[in-house]
């Protein structure tokens, strides 16, 4: 009954409005053209000005609601994303007061040159000095904002530090998968075509290499504060996308290509809380790829803690293979292989 | 066909706008056909052109060899120009109104056609910064960096000359004019936010996010429809003879961009704070969830707007067939030729023979006569333009 | 202001008089109206089509902001409408991803490029530029059609059982290259691209079309002093 009344008052309203437009129609008719005219340049010259307070009044108290739920406040929660946040305000600075100048210009063009009695527009088909001097200097502009940011890029994309710690990422429908190389440092080969979801091994990983005999797989990322981590990045079915708004990071999940990227986490998961005041904040991992109807699910989470709490999270960690193979003499669970291998790369 | 006269510097600018949309086509689409045709071979034939190393469903599959990027490179070579064959004729078609409701020549056109042509050539060659964080080769990233902001040289100059259109000019409100002057305003917002995102590290960031919602919707969905509405409202008459209501129209027009500003300007905030585009629901995500009043507001002001649009639908239809019929012939006062065929143009346009063209389109207000259409021959003193 | 000093023609626009170009020919009803080759027929054909259009893809934009807006709320006029696909009141996941995807497609496309180029190309450049019609007016007439078929298309992978397409209006593969991915990348994702093929076709016609009238030189008499002339600009 709701949605009818809805409806009818809805219709209602246009007939309304219909009915005023048909008649001003008539008025302006019966005024004449050049009366009709002249006022509705009155009025829309007038709305001009109006709208540019209005906008701007409207950015500025936008600003003041939602500055504060952008990431700005908090900073970069990873070193190299501090450059981001450089870049954005560089950014924002110079494509603001491009944005205010002009649009100040165009509506107040708009009210200011308005049809006049007895002024005649100006013929001014072209000027040569004008067009470049607004072909260089946007073009200067846009040089200094390619350069910072393409200096940026390049350290973005550019290999890790030799003591980053590698962890796997895997994007599936609908979750994340982690692995660790555990203490032999390397990550066992895997392939899709090992898969086996029934027998445990949903990543695909070749149990036959030594090399994932200590590889732990889990379902949440844990990470130590100020070391660089280097994520290789995989997916099993569909692109998908590993997006890190807090560390400003984030790179493709592309089946049958690896990606990789790297950032040094610069506050852990507690501090973080102090810093946005928030306590259920947490680093969510969220896929950034529409990977069909379970895309909005996809939320990993990240834990950064100090190295020390790391350090024992770590050690308590169990590897895949002693769970899979919980009877195999090749258990790496020995004291043996434990005492031989280096703690790698993590300091 | 461009009747005796009409050189290409005599065109009006809408088609040279027009023109370049056309080759921007013509090149770009045949490579998305080719996109959707290999993707009909993977998805029916067995073929692995996008596709492997995939586990779906529990399923092994046997695609090897293929590359889903593949794709990408091949959608976006149509994607980026498609873009451009959105925004070229709203352009052209701004170019024009501006002038004619200035009762000035539209500023630079020399510059505007170069920047037109500067825009076509750029459009072919920046479509991976769609792709940035695909994993591509940096080298390679940095270069469509440097050729996407380039593209944003033409751009200024465009919005530029048409400021200087207005300035010193006789401005007449009609609903045409005000969606002309809404698209400059749009097109300036929409192409300073591609500034941010054309910079690769900073789309690291924005990629798939609000902002990237926020910049294409002002860019295409709210400029490139303002020029489609200006279009209509100026040539409406000489389409079906008779006038829009003019009330209608300044009531589309002004709750239309107050509600667009108010739809996308915030979603740039959603974007900075890194929230993903096309997600359903981010009831469960700490850090999205903030979001859920903004989220509400810029639905209800999308209804709003979307009512509004339905009375202009209207105003559309009825004025067909009731709308008040057209008098004269060249309600605008304007120079360019489909103005002097008669009110309602049968087949082949021009009953006698087609007008010959002697000059540009963009004579006004000069040497003291408010308008001199094309067909008027230059007379033996007067000044060059 | 001082009078204008233009040349404009009086002639009313006498219905029946043809130009000694063309041939007397008696239109139907059929080929004045339906497959029309009068360019301004066809830019208002391309123009209604893409209202429609225009209308629908907005209409997708109302449904899914209403998720987006109030994603705890149900609305159980939405389940009357929608059945399955609106379960409870509610827009399920399937059915967003649905809307997201053909909103883009639509507006995209359908809209902003024929609505826009389609309807203003045709109706504009000969007018402009003095012609008579376009270069080809069978070709423009089939640019129109195949327009119009590829709607058809489109529309109907909206009422298949599996839905249309929903992996985003990029159609990114793997995920649109996989029934099992995606229901939308069942039998309606072939729709879509069939549909858009057909588009292809429809744009490429109209773009040749009008690059051919723009550019062919109808300029007996323009010696290149003349350019020359005019282009100091």
């Amino acid at each position: 009954m709701t949605d009818f009344f809805l409806v009818a008052i809805l219709v209602m309203i246009f007939v309304v409005i219909f009915q005023i437009a048909k008649a001003s129609e008539y008025v302006s008719v019966l005024k004449g053209q050049e009366k009709s005219r002249k006022q509705n340049n009155r009025i829309n010259g007038f709305l001009m000005m109006v709208f540019l307070v209005l906008g701007l009044i409207g950015a500025w108290y936008c600003n003041e609601l939602y500055y504060g739920k952008t990431l700005f406040p908090q900073g970069s929660a990873s070193v190299e994303g501090e450059k981001i946040d450089i870049m954005l305000w560089i950014t924002i600075a110079v494509t603001g007061v491009v944005f205010i100048i002009t649009q100040i210009i165009l509506f107040y063009f708009g009210f200011k040159y308005q049809e006049k009695d007895n002024t005649r527009a100006f013929y001014f088909p072209h000027n040569n000095k004008l067009e470049l001097l607004w072909t260089t200097v946007p073009a200067i502009f846009l040089t200094v904002l390619v350069a910072f940011g393409l200096k940026y890029w390049f350290i973005f994309t550019s290999d890790p530090p030799s003591n980053a710690i590698v962890v796997e990422v895997t994007g599936h429908q609908f979750g994340w998968d982690f692995r660790y190389p555990g203490n032999d440092g390397v990550l066992g080969k895997k392939s899709y075509k090992l898969y086996n979801q029934p027998a445990g091994n949903s990543l695909g990983v070749d149990f036959n290499d030594s090399a994932s005999f200590d590889d732990i797989h889990l379902t949440e990322m844990h990470i130590p504060k100020g070391t660089p981590v280097k994520l290789v990045i995989n997916a099993m079915d569909v692109i998908h996308d590993v997006g890190l708004s807090h560390f400003r990071m984030k790179m493709d999940a592309v089946p049958g290509i690896p990606t990789t990227m790297w950032f040094t986490p610069k506050y852990t998961t507690e501090e973080m809380k102090k810093i946005t005041s928030n306590p259920n904040f947490v680093y969510e991992l969220s896929c950034d790829q529409i990977c069909g109807k379970g895309h909005f699910t996809m939320r990993g989470i990240i834990i950064v803690e100090e190295p020390a709490v790391y350090q024992a999270w770590l050690k308590e960690q169990k590897p895949e293979y002693g769970t899979l193979f919980p009877d195999n003499t090749k258990n790496t669970l020995t004291t043996d292989s434990m005492s031989k291998a280096p703690i790698a790369q993590i300091k | 066909m461009r009747t005796k006269g009409m050189s290409m510097t005599r065109m009006p600018l809408t088609i040279w706008a027009l023109f370049f949309t056309a080759v921007l086509g013509v090149l770009s689409f045949p490579v998305l056909l080719s996109g959707a045709i290999l993707l009909l071979f993977d998805r029916n034939l067995g073929t692995s052109f996008f596709l492997s190393d995939i586990v779906v469903a529990g399923k092994i599959l046997p695609n090897e060899g293929g590359s889903a990027i593949l794709f990408q490179h091949l959608f976006w070579f149509l994607g980026h120009p498609e873009v451009y064959i959105i925004l070229l004729p709203a352009m052209g078609m701004s170019s024009e109104i501006l002038s004619v409701n200035s009762r000035k020549p539209i500023f630079g056109y020399m510059a505007m056609v170069g920047s037109l042509f500067a825009i076509t050539i750029l459009a072919f060659l920046v479509w991976a910064h769609h792709m940035f964080v695909t994993g591509l080769n940096p080298l390679l990233g940095g270069v469509f960096v440097l050729l996407t902001l380039l593209i944003a040289v033409p751009s200024a100059i465009k919005v530029f000359n048409w400021l200087t259109t207005l300035w010193r000019g006789s401005i007449r409100f009609t609903p045409a004019m005000l969606f002309a002057i809404g698209f400059v305003s749009l097109f300036i917002s929409g192409g300073l936010t591609g500034i941010f995102l054309g910079n690769s590290a900073l789309d690291i960031h924005l990629h798939d996010t609000y902002f990237v919602v926020a910049h294409f919707h002002i860019v295409m969905g709210v400029a490139s429809f303002f020029g489609m509405f200006a279009g209509i409202y100026q040539w409406y008459p000489k389409m079906f003879g008779r006038y829009l209501n003019n009330t209608l129209g300044y009531i589309h027009f002004w709750t239309t961009i107050a509600g667009a500003y108010l739809i996308f300007w915030p979603m740039h905030y959603e974007g900075l704070a890194g929230m993903p585009r096309r997600y359903y629901d981010f009831s469960n995500w700490e850090s999205f969830k903030m979001f859920g009043g903004l989220n509400q507001f810029i639905s209800m002001v999308a209804m709003v707007v979307f009512a509004v649009q339905l009375l202009f639908i209207f105003n559309f239809f009825y004025s067909i067939w009731k709308g008040r019929k057209v008098r004269e012939l060249n309600p605008w006062g304007a120079n360019t030729l489909e103005w002097t065929t008669p009110l309602r143009p049968g087949h082949g346009n021009w009953p006698g023979d087609i007008p010959e063209v002697h000059r540009w389109p963009y004579d006004y207000s000069k040497d003291g006569h408010d308008f001199i259409d094309q067909t008027v021959p230059v007379g033996p003193n007067e000044s060059q333009h | 202001m001082s009078t204008t000093s233009t040349s404009t023609t009086t002639q009313s626009a006498a219905h029946g008089t043809h130009d000694a170009h063309h041939e007397h020919h008696h239109d139907t009803f059929i080929t004045k109206y339906i497959f029309s080759q009068d360019h301004k027929t066809i830019a208002k054909q391309f123009l209604v089509t893409g209202i429609i259009w225009a209308f629908i893809g907005g209409l997708f934009s109302v449904v899914f902001r209403l998720q987006l807006g109030y994603p705890e709320a149900t609305f159980p006029i939405l389940e009357d409408f929608f059945g399955h696909w609106a379960k409870g009141g509610k827009i399920q996941p399937e059915f967003y991803y649905a809307l997201v995807t053909m909103h883009g497609t639509v507006l995209v496309f359908f809209v902003l490029t024929a609505g826009l180029s389609g309807t203003f190309a045709n109706f504009l450049i000969p007018l402009q530029i003095g012609a008579r019609d376009m270069a080809s007016p069978f070709l423009n007439m089939l640019s129109y059609w195949f327009f119009f078929l590829a709607s058809v298309v489109m529309i109907s992978s909206l009422f298949v059982q599996t839905g249309p397409a929903s992996g985003g209006w990029t159609i990114y593969p793997p995920l649109s290259a996989l029934g099992d991915a995606s229901s939308g990348s069942k039998i309606g994702m072939d729709l879509w691209l069939v549909s858009m093929a057909l588009f292809v076709v429809s744009s490429l016609l109209g773009g040749l079309n009008y690059i051919t009238t723009i550019l062919n030189m109808r300029t007996k008499g323009m010696s290149m002093t003349r350019l020359i002339c005019v282009q100091r600009e």
